[in-house]
């Protein structure tokens, strides 16, 4: 559901947007964030860091620069995620982006949308739909370390 | 943004509101009964309380409502 174009505060926020194509799809909201969203969820914070919050009953949580990564694809992997070679669309596949900073901590998810598209809530603000690497940069998200991948035929 | 709650809540802002101590829990429990948003953690950090239903958890409307309930029995007027 398109709700707007471009937005100011958001290309300052993460330059790469300015010269793509973006979209933005929600209202602001700090109900769900970038985690929930990737894993189709838009009513609820995820975080493996605070025991008040919601992450998936058996996974792990470990949360600093030497575990976060695989914390965060073990967790997907409970929900069939597995590494993918390619972030181009493929029919029958959901794919997830994970990027991470300089330190190697996850920053952010993005989802794949039919036809290509990405998807992201960006923490508390909107959701956007943009090109994957709309999102990345020193100022933004940093990049993508991994495309995890699963059968849409199974859920 | 930051979708890492660990991030958010290491903002300077946001250690000095912790900073702030017992003063703090009136107005961040105005806060929740107005603008539900991510001050669960400060309160903890504050009261040592956790009155957050498990499966609340993550639901940040629920969330407050638990955080108002335990003010409200702690003689908070919220």
């Amino acid at each position: 559901m398109a709700m707007s174009a471009r937005n100011e505060s958001l290309e300052a926020e993460y330059p790469n947007l300015a010269s793509g194509n973006y979209q933005i799809t929600s209202p602001r909201t700090p109900e769900y964030n970038c985690f929930a969203w990737a894993a189709e969820e838009d009513d609820r914070w995820w975080s493996p860091t605070s025991e008040d919050y919601y992450w998936p009953e058996g996974s792990p949580t470990a949360w600093d620069t030497a575990t976060a990564l695989e914390t965060l694809i073990q967790t997907f992997a409970l929900s069939s995620y597995k590494p993918c070679k390619s972030a181009d669309f493929e029919p029958g596949i959901q794919k997830v982006a994970i990027y991470i900073d300089s330190n190697g901590m996850p920053t952010h998810m993005a989802r794949q949308l039919s036809e290509g598209r990405w998807t992201s809530k960006l923490g508390g603000w909107e959701d956007i739909e943009h090109e994957l690497a709309g999102v990345e940069g020193e100022k933004a998200y940093g990049s993508v370390y991994i495309i995890l991948g699963r059968s849409t035929l199974e859920y | 943004m930051l979708s890492d709650l660990s991030q958010k809540v290491i903002h300077p802002a946001y250690q000095r509101i912790i900073g702030m101590g017992q003063d703090a829990v009136p107005l961040l429990l105005n806060e929740l009964s107005k603008r539900p948003n991510h001050w669960f953690w400060a309160l903890r950090s504050i009261t040592g309380a956790n009155p957050v239903k498990p499966e609340h958890r993550g639901r940040i409307k629920l969330m407050a409502q638990d955080w108002l309930c335990w003010g409200r029995d702690h003689g908070y007027e919220c």
